[in-house]
């Protein structure tokens, strides 16, 4: 019987034996390669670092309790009619659209001299936690739009959302089409109904009220947890690895804590907004059925008559694809177009080659919109380069 | 308990029996051998302070064999003729300590099963182990010490004692959710060790080259874990489990809440309640200000 166990105790350890063993082999064969590799990750580790996030200048022009309005704005002559607003979401930081030199949405709109504004949630405290949607939307926002357009003597802006700032801006324009001109959602969630992504796995069977009354705010901490185990195989584990295999690189690790900077920089979602978020949205999905109201007003998203953008990632494993690919067939505008991008939820803001494609189609759909170039006809799906479902008519838009 | 069970657990019950009657014979001796007042003082009353010990420590002696026999009776178990309190030990003893045995039972029997499979070449993963020994320490303690903890408090700090004891028992409601949470959350990685391992033994029984550096085993196990994850956060029971300890966690971090507000009420500190009240009136009074400025707004235009 002793001897039958110790055979399979031998057996389970054998793979980590012989792993153990390839390893320690590997290590006293290539001292000298292990020696050089801790050297040179000690001197990348002690080396001054440019880590610094959302470094492009801006200046803050408006400012209401915890929110703030930044305005960028590009050294050459700015080329809009119509002012330009930004909304992030409120998870996390709108300093990932500037997160380095080189990886940069701000410098993109910038250098293309796109003038532009953007919303800073800031980080809520205890006394936000009665602050519902209704509040950031009627609210914060629309106040953010009065003053935008007052200051430029207009009657409609340009909105862009991102993420739940875009369902945040969706349903802005539904209950105030007059003051946006053309709107823009990018990984913005509006159907909620679907189990493509975990996210909306769990959310459905949370008790929103449940954590309000254990937490008040919900804290950002617990938000990224929740995030890390959608995968924690790689957002755990695998990327630390990555990280060691690679800490003797500079510009790697330089990179690396950057994004781990802007990752776990993350505010508390205030109390109410988040309740409302998950019983309206994920439990109810109401907002893509039509049903939604908001300050007790229904938001109709056949209000939104407009010309619409709708960008998302194919790989997006919080909002996929299922997710936004809706909303499209559901607005009232004529002038609308899908466009899926092969990347992921961040991906699309932050990654090499995205930032080929992401910021130049905005760029160049605002400016057409505008009347700042003429539209360029519209290409047949299956030619463009990326995946995408193109619903737009080749007509002057919002006009 | 059924019948085999029983006879399982008869040893170990002698062995507590024995174990407890050798310990009160030894503080039945002690007891006598103490010098006056306290001395003299016998097991057995009346027999007390014949040696010219101080009457009054007799007396509260006599009281305290007293308040031992109502105790007993409290529990419905009625003690007939003269109440021997150290003599009585064993039983009380046994009785309160009932809860403890019988969790220690539960344990050894799981993990005598747990043993059991592994001669019989059945090969239980540690995460199965521990996640049944959990179950049974959680199901133990629902049956025994949860009870302990909801019995009425009395008196004048009746509120208080409550919510110390609701504390006590939340909290070792959570860490029992965490706990096995967690090791749900840990089924996936040991569930690719031995995915890794099988490999390993598949390559050799094929004559093939085992995979040749580190590096190769980590791809092969992280890729495995991910899938095996992937499968087990789209299950009920993880969606469950996770639900179980979040609302764990909320009961507990309730009870704790109030708990802290009872000791800060002596404490010139505001307490949540009194934040939270005071945030929300702010917040009406702002909302209300900004709908009249608005309209101030408005009329001016």
């Amino acid at each position: 019987m002793k001897d039958e166990k110790q055979g399979n105790l031998s057996d389970m350890m054998g793979p980590f034996k012989m792993a153990g063993n390839l390893m320690f082999a590997g290590m006293a064969g290539d001292t000298a390669k292990l020696y050089n590799y801790l050297r040179d990750a000690l001197n990348v580790l002690l080396s001054p670092m440019k880590t610094d996030i959302a470094t492009t200048p801006y200046e803050v022009v408006y400012e209401e309790d915890r929110v703030k309005l930044k305005y960028y704005k590009p050294d050459t002559e700015t080329r809009l009619k119509h002012p330009f607003l930004i909304v992030y979401a409120q998870v996390n930081r709108e300093t990932m659209l500037d997160l380095q030199p080189g990886r940069s949405v701000v410098e993109t709109f910038l250098r293309a001299g796109l003038d532009f504004y953007m919303i800073d949630w800031g980080y809520p405290t205890r006394k936000d936690r009665y602050l519902t949607l209704d509040d950031h939307i009627n609210g914060y926002m629309d106040n953010i739009v009065d003053f935008i357009l007052e200051k430029h003597n207009i009657s409609s802006l340009h909105l862009m959302g991102i993420c739940q700032g875009g369902t945040f801006s969706v349903i802005y324009t539904a209950l105030h089409p007059a003051k946006v001109k053309n709107l823009i959602t990018t990984v913005t969630p509006t159907n909620f109904d679907t189990d493509a992504s975990l996210l909306n796995v769990w959310a459905r069977s949370l008790n929103p009220d449940e954590l309000v009354d254990t937490y008040g705010n919900i804290p950002g901490d617990i938000m990224n947890l929740g995030f890390l185990l959608l995968n924690p195989a790689r957002l755990m584990i695998d990327k630390y690895v990555g990280f060691l295999e690679n800490v003797n690189n500079f510009d790697f690790v330089e990179n690396f804590v950057r994004m781990e900077r802007w990752i776990f920089d993350s505010p508390d979602l205030p109390a109410e907004t988040f309740r409302e978020f998950i019983t309206n949205f994920y439990k109810k999905n109401l907002l893509i059925k039509n049903e939604l109201e908001i300050g007790g007003k229904k938001v109709d998203l056949k209000k939104i008559t407009m010309p619409v953008l709708n960008i998302y990632g194919k790989y997006d494993h919080l909002v996929p694809p299922a997710a936004c690919d809706q909303f499209i067939g559901k607005i009232g505008s004529k002038d609308k177009e899908d466009l899926c991008l092969d990347t992921g939820h961040i991906g699309i803001y932050v990654s090499s080659k995205t930032q080929k494609e992401f910021g130049p189609k905005i760029i160049r759909w605002l400016l057409e919109r505008d009347g700042v170039v003429k539209k360029a006809p519209q290409k047949p799906a299956a030619k463009k380069p990326v995946a995408k479902k193109s619903q737009a008519k080749a007509k002057a838009p919002g006009k | 308990m059924n019948k085999e069970e029983k006879e399982k657990s008869m040893p170990q019950d002698a062995l507590l029996e024995s174990w407890i009657s050798a310990s009160t014979d030894f503080w039945k001796s002690t007891a006598s051998m103490w010098p006056a007042p306290f001395g003299g003082i016998s097991p057995v009353p009346g027999e007390a302070g014949k040696e010219g010990g101080d009457k009054s420590a007799e007396d509260s002696w006599k009281m305290l064999s007293e308040i031992w026999q109502a105790l007993f009776n409290l529990i419905n178990k009625p003690v007939t003729g003269e109440f021997h309190p150290v003599s009585s030990l064993p039983e009380w003893m046994l009785k309160a300590s009932q809860p403890l045995w019988s969790g220690h039972l539960l344990f050894q029997k799981q993990w005598m099963e747990g043993e059991e499979k592994v001669s019989a070449g059945e090969l239980e993963g540690f995460a199965n182990v521990a996640q049944k020994m959990t179950k049974a320490w959680l199901e133990m303690y629902e049956k025994e010490f949860r009870q302990i903890l909801n019995m009425p408090q009395l008196g004048l700090t009746r509120g208080y004692q409550e919510r110390v004891n609701q504390t006590i028992e939340k909290f070792i409601q959570f860490q029992g959710g965490l706990t096995e949470f967690m090791q749900i959350l840990l089924t996936p990685m040991e569930k690719a060790y031995n995915q890794v391992g099988a490999e390993i033994k598949n390559l050799e029984k094929q004559g093939k080259e085992a995979l040749k550096d580190s590096k190769a085993y980590y791809q092969f196990w992280i890729k495995k874990m991910e899938e095996n994850y992937m499968v087990l956060m789209r299950t009920p029971e993880y969606t469950v489990t996770l639900g179980n300890t979040v609302k764990a966690l909320h009961d507990f971090r309730i009870v704790r809440s109030q708990l802290f507000m009872d000791i800060m009420q002596d404490l010139p500190i505001p307490t949540n309640k009194d934040m939270d009240e005071l945030y929300k009136d702010l917040y009406l009074l702002k909302k209300r200000v900004k709908e009249l400025e608005k309209k101030v707004k408005s009329y001016e235009r």
